[in-house]
């Protein structure tokens, strides 16, 4: 029935929803969060991950609800031809215009990092074409490409905080839970926005093997964010201390900068950069084709592969337009919590509370609830 | 900037020959028009990044719209 006709599996799925969040919150939180909330940082993780388990729950509620359809497809089906496709249009563009915020990330971070002559633009267009690359081929692919490198980039990750270790001093992380609570909700808020992101999910639910056994990968991707996230803040402040981590621009990556091991290992913070790298890409192949799948939805196309060259453009230029430099995208960083909360909180929760009505007006047909 | 003007619109060129011929061989209007409407939007937008036209910055926009939320938020900055 729907566009897409490839089929993945349910680890597939959380993988690829895994990796599209974490991929850019390790870049930037680290930093906004010590910012927000200094040593007592790990308290908004906890509850930024129950904020972001029931957040979860409610969206696959819905992908199981409607076992065959993505969520441009139902909300056509509840709201009618013309407000269905608006809201598809909405989810679209959101996730276009987000991911070219992590195309113009990933491109800062390269410059900034490994290779200060080189123009962004460069780097802004080989993340285009590779992504484009990948969604041309479709989902099955990526989904099985990130099959293998995203636990692999878990893995590694958590092996450089391991072998901070030894630098690290845990007497940071000493008066604990002095900051007021709304501080700390605060921080919560803008950490859950990242966990938002996982909404992606609804326009690729469809393609899983088995629909209804898609319900636990909700508190699977919170638990592996929480605790990935967890470790790498803890990491983060236990090494430089509240205040220094609010001042650095990529605390992971100076992290890993600290790794010296019996004078041999020494410099492997390449490494990280390229793990970077792999899972940016990965997760601007996911909106990419999230945004693509969802414009050929809502304009009623049988095919998205037509669009995903042009969409590439728009990306690429997209990019270069949103920010004039790495400052402003932290600047723009606070405005991003009540802009994704509002749009995919407000999309998912409203189309939440329809399913919700109309079931019960219709009486009988809630098999599929709990 | 002629250099980069000319790529530009040779690689809006390239994807429409790569696409169009396999558009029209399966018959399908709908994704044309959808395909060609894109493209121009997608072509004109590069143009007018080289040649520096005002081009409407999306995050100003969404910097004033989400403005007062985010005050109540985060009241400090």
């Amino acid at each position: 029935m729907g566009i897409e006709q490839g089929k993945i599996s349910r680890r597939q799925a959380l993988f690829l929803v895994s990796n599209a969040i974490l991929a850019t919150m390790v870049l930037y939180v680290p930093a906004l969060l010590a910012q927000e909330t200094g040593q007592d940082a790990w308290v908004t993780v906890i509850l930024a991950g129950a904020g972001g388990v029931l957040y979860g729950a409610i969206v696959v509620f819905l992908g199981a609800r409607f076992p065959d359809k993505n969520l441009v497809e139902y909300s056509i089906e509840l709201l009618g031809p013309w407000a269905g496709r608006a809201v598809g249009m909405v989810f679209g563009l959101f996730f276009l215009y987000l991911n070219g915020v992590v195309i113009r990330e990933f491109s800062e971070l390269l410059v900034s990092l490994v290779m200060p002559e080189t123009p962004l633009v460069v780097f802004d267009i080989l993340i285009v074409s590779l992504a484009a690359y990948g969604v041309y081929l479709g989902l099955e692919v990526f989904a099985r490409v990130n099959e293998i490198l995203f636990p692999t980039a878990l893995f590694v990750g958590l092996g450089f905080i391991a072998l901070a270790i030894p630098e690290m001093e845990f007497y940071h992380l000493k008066p604990a839970l002095v900051h007021s609570f709304p501080a700390l909700l605060r921080g919560s808020v803008l950490l859950l926005s990242f966990y938002l992101e996982g909404t992606a999910l609804l326009m690729f639910y469809p393609a899983l093997r088995r629909p209804e056994e898609g319900k636990p990968i909700s508190y699977q991707v919170g638990f592996i964010l929480a605790i990935a996230i967890l470790v790498d803040i803890l990491g983060v402040i236990a090494m430089f201390g509240p205040e220094e981590a609010a001042r650095l621009i990529f605390p992971t990556f100076e992290l890993a900068k600290t790794v010296h091991l019996g004078g041999f290992v020494e410099r492997i913070e390449s490494l990280i950069v390229g793990i970077w790298i792999t899972m940016g890409g990965l997760k601007v192949m996911v909106f990419y084709y999230v945004s693509v799948l969802a414009f050929a939805e809502s304009w009623g196309l049988r095919d998205y592969r037509p669009l995903v060259l042009p969409t590439g453009m728009i990306l690429a230029a997209l990019a270069v337009l949103e920010f004039a430099d790495t400052n402003q995208i932290r600047t723009f960083f606070r405005c991003v919590p009540a802009f994704t909360v509002t749009v995919l909180g407000g999309i998912t929760v409203f189309l939440y509370l329809i399913t919700l009505i109309r079931a019960k007006r219709t009486g009988g047909k809630t098999d599929k609830d709990d | 900037m002629f250099w980069n003007l000319l790529l530009v619109i040779l690689l809006g060129v390239g994807i429409a020959l790569y696409e169009v011929p396999k558009l029209l061989k399966r018959q399908m209007r709908r994704e044309l028009i959808a395909f060609s409407g894109v493209l121009l939007l997608a072509v004109a937008l590069a143009v007018a990044l080289i040649l520096r036209l005002p081009v409407p910055n999306p995050t100003r926009g969404l910097e004033i719209l989400f403005g007062p939320l985010t005050r109540l938020l985060y009241p400090a900055s």
